[in-house]
């Protein structure tokens, strides 16, 4: 593996009940990492605390050899977060969005407007650049919050369910740019519950059931672990997440 | 109680009025709060009731000018609350889709929706009237006690008046503007009903309004005319009483009976309204440059004024100083009105910092973003004492050509004020979509009641700044310090309001 973006010990985070126990986890440069899991699993949770949304009980996360949790403004320098719900303000244009994101993470007035007009352009925004995001569709939306997630260039980008609710078109964009910066050395981490994407996309998948990672590794090591071979990676999550329900049981 | 008929989905309508009042007050505090506040308008009016125990308050044919004024202005009240409340509650809560669904007859959605809105009314307006009524007939007056009718009356007039504005703005409006017009629409009646008490001054003079009644009676149609007989009815008399009741009753179900269709169209059209995307706005701007407080607080001054609800909720409040505005000129000297120049400024502080703070459309992309939390709340705050500079200017400068010292001490308060208001919403912040900014008292009725009195209180140093008294000093410094002992004492409250919401069945 290359030198580690992300780097996860003994994660931990309780609400009512625990939602993440123990999470061990390691990235590297230029990987596209899938987190895959059922319902309430605590994918989010372990995003949200990667993002720096959430304090977590015990642990330590290491974004690009800066310990995130002593100083997380230096680690979210190099982060960007994307939830399945866009970030976006109803009343500020595409333009002005991704001028006040650039300007949140410190980029110069000059780089900031040549990056958006790049991405807004590959987006196919550039003609609604001027519009308020209150009248964009749901996928023109997540393609504004995407384009505002890669202005300042991150390192590790980190996105829940970005795939949700987007058609076909749309979320072909999406998928194709994530690909390519992915290529370019953007470290990627998603969630998400569409197990064609994953299969299609990932290097590596995670699987995380009850806060725990079950497995993780290339989808011909969870198939060697799965002991399905030339299965897909549908059978192959239902069955490693079924394991543990019957061991149990 | 039969699914989908009208008590059914009245109950539903309550049940949601009922809860967004709660908000996140516990039952017990809410309850305590009712009590209290009943007791203190009973109290309120002891008083009067006392000066006028053993007499009649007027004339008979005084009483009847006096009860008509009485009830256009109760009904100007209700009607400005009530078209707000029928804009939100037909077009508003984007729930008819779901409702239209369902095998449920359009009239009978709509009367419960009208009963409910009559209901809220009648909520608001019995909590001052009813107490007052109560006072009055212990002390040998008992034909207040007629409140008791007159006021549902009133309450189902205004509803049926509520839903035809509503209904004749969006058909004459459109869907997009319709919550904009019926807002501003909504605070010109609500300026006519805070100018009807002026009017006897602004005809009179410094007359009294029992001496400016007796003037008038000599000029308007003798107590035989028909337009006495909404006042007869208020006094009591059986035959008009009658009448009056079954009018109210005819007229809420006519209008149920011949709006319900259209009604039911106007929020069809105003849900797919909402689900287009014309891509037409376009907005033009300076961008984002300087460091981030500089790029937070732009951010925040663009979205304060792209907001026509925001704006037409702030220009309906402003349209109260109108009144405040004839005192003051009519005036000999420095008027106390000036002071509520100040209890605007802590109003708006406490809504535009809550807008600014508590309705962040994206609080995860700040929360992800590198920079510091403490950062953005100054920003934000900044944000919110900038936009209210801006509209209290005029009367700040008013103010400050009138009398220099007025000016300053204006001024001074007001900024103390906005900061105030501004400093409890930051500290107890209490999160929601910026579209809900007209419901956000009902958010949490204790942090909002602080606010208030907090606007109010500021009043005081700015009365003892103009009186010359070197305590208006200490008095503010006390206030500024207050809003970080609320936090201590808030923390307590919520927690027990937590405990107690959880202790209570759902």
């Amino acid at each position: 593996m290359t030198d580690a973006v992300l780097r996860i010990r003994g994660l931990s985070k309780s609400f009512d009940k625990p939602a993440v126990k123990g999470l061990d986890l390691t990235i590297g440069a230029g990987e596209f990492y899938g987190l895959l899991g059922p319902n309430g699993a605590g994918k989010t949770t372990t995003l949200r605390m990667i993002a720096g949304l959430l304090q977590p009980d015990a642990g330590s996360i290491e974004v690009c050899g800066i310990d995130a949790l002593a100083d997380p403004r230096a680690a979210k320098q190099a982060i960007a977060w994307l939830p399945d719900e866009p970030m976006l303000y109803d009343k500020l244009t595409a333009l002005e969005y991704l001028a006040f994101v650039a300007g949140l993470w410190g980029m110069q007035a000059g780089l900031a407007t040549r990056r958006a007009q790049e991405l807004l352009e590959r987006l196919e925004l550039w003609e609604q650049r001027h519009d308020a995001c209150e009248t964009f569709s749901r996928g023109m939306k997540q393609k504004a919050a995407l384009a505002g997630a890669l202005i300042h260039e991150p390192r590790l980008l980190v996105l829940d369910e970005p795939l949700t609710g987007l058609d076909a078109a749309v979320a072909r964009q999406v998928k194709d740019l994530l690909l390519e910066r992915a290529r370019a050395g953007c470290t990627v981490v998603l969630s998400t519950h569409i197990l064609d994407v994953a299969e299609r996309l990932v290097d590596r998948i995670g699987i995380i059931q009850a806060g725990v990672l079950l497995t993780e590794g290339s989808l011909d090591d969870l198939r060697a672990k799965a002991g399905q071979a030339d299965s897909t990676l549908e059978d192959v999550f239902l069955r490693l997440v079924a394991k543990p329900r019957t061991a149990a049981a | 109680m039969t699914p989908g008929s009208v008590p059914w989905l009245l109950r539903h309508e309550l049940r949601l009025g009922w809860r967004a009042v709660r908000g996140r007050t516990g039952p017990r505090w809410l309850a305590a709060l009712a009590v209290f506040s009943l007791a203190i308008i009973h109290l309120a009016a002891v008083p009067l009731a006392w000066l006028h125990s053993d007499a009649p308050l007027v004339g008979p044919d005084e009483t009847l000018i006096a009860l008509t004024g009485l009830i256009v202005f109760a009904l100007l009240g209700m009607v400005s609350t009530g078209l707000v409340a029928a804009v939100q509650v037909v077009y508003g809560r984007g729930d008819m889709d779901l409702i239209l669904s369902a095998p449920v007859r359009p009239r009978t959605v709509i009367a419960a929706r009208a009963i409910a809105i009559a209901a809220s009314l009648l909520s608001l307006s019995a909590a001052i009237t009813w107490p007052f009524a109560n006072v009055f007939a212990s002390f040998g007056h008992p034909r207040f006690l007629m409140a008791y009718l007159v006021m549902p009356c009133l309450a189902l007039l205004a509803a049926s008046a509520s839903l035809a504005l509503a209904h004749g703005v969006f058909r004459a409006l459109g869907p997009r503007r319709t919550r904009l017009m019926a807002q501003v629409l909504a605070g010109l009646i609500a300026l006519a009903f805070a100018l009807m008490p002026q009017v006897p001054t602004l005809l009179m003079g410094e007359a009294s309004p029992f001496d400016a009644l007796a003037v008038l009676a000599g000029l308007v149609p003798g107590p035989d005319s028909w337009i006495w007989l909404p006042a007869r009815a208020a006094r009591g008399e059986p035959g008009p009483l009658a009448g009056g009741i079954l009018a109210c009753l005819a007229l809420f179900w006519l209008t149920i009976r011949a709006l319900a269709d259209g009604l039911i169209a106007d929020a069809v059209a105003a849900t797919g309204a909402r689900s287009l995307t014309p891509g037409v706005r376009r907005e033009r701007s300076r961008g984002f440059a300087g460091g981030v407080p500089a790029i937070l607080r732009r951010k925040e001054l663009y979205l304060l004024a792209r907001d026509p609800w925001l704006i037409a909720k702030i220009t309906s409040q402003m349209l109260f100083l109108v009144p405040i505005a004839l005192l003051m000129w009519s005036a000999d000297g420095l008027s106390p009105a000036w002071l509520l120049v100040i209890v605007l400024a802590g109003n708006l502080g406490g809504s535009f910092a809550w807008v600014t703070v508590s309705g962040e459309d994206a609080p995860d992309l700040l929360g992800a973003a590198p920079i510091r939390r403490f950062d953005v709340l100054r920003a934000k705050v900044e944000a919110a004492l900038i936009a209210v500079s801006l509209v209290v200017a005029a009367p700040l400068a008013a103010a400050a050509l009138q009398n220099g010292w007025l000016g300053l001490t204006l001024l001074l308060c007001g900024a103390g004020a906005a900061l105030s208001g501004a400093l409890i919403s930051v500290l107890f912040p209490s999160p929601g979509r910026r579209a809900d900014f007209h419901q956000r008292g009902k958010g949490n009725a204790v942090v909002v009641t602080c606010e208030m009195l907090m606007s109010g209180a500021w009043a005081l140093p700015g009365a003892l700044m103009l009186h010359g008294s070197l305590w208006a000093l200490p008095v503010a410094l006390v206030l500024l310090s207050l809003p970080a002992l609320f936090k201590g004492l808030g923390r307590r409250l919520l927690r027990a309001q937590s405990a107690s919401i959880e202790s209570s069945p759902a």
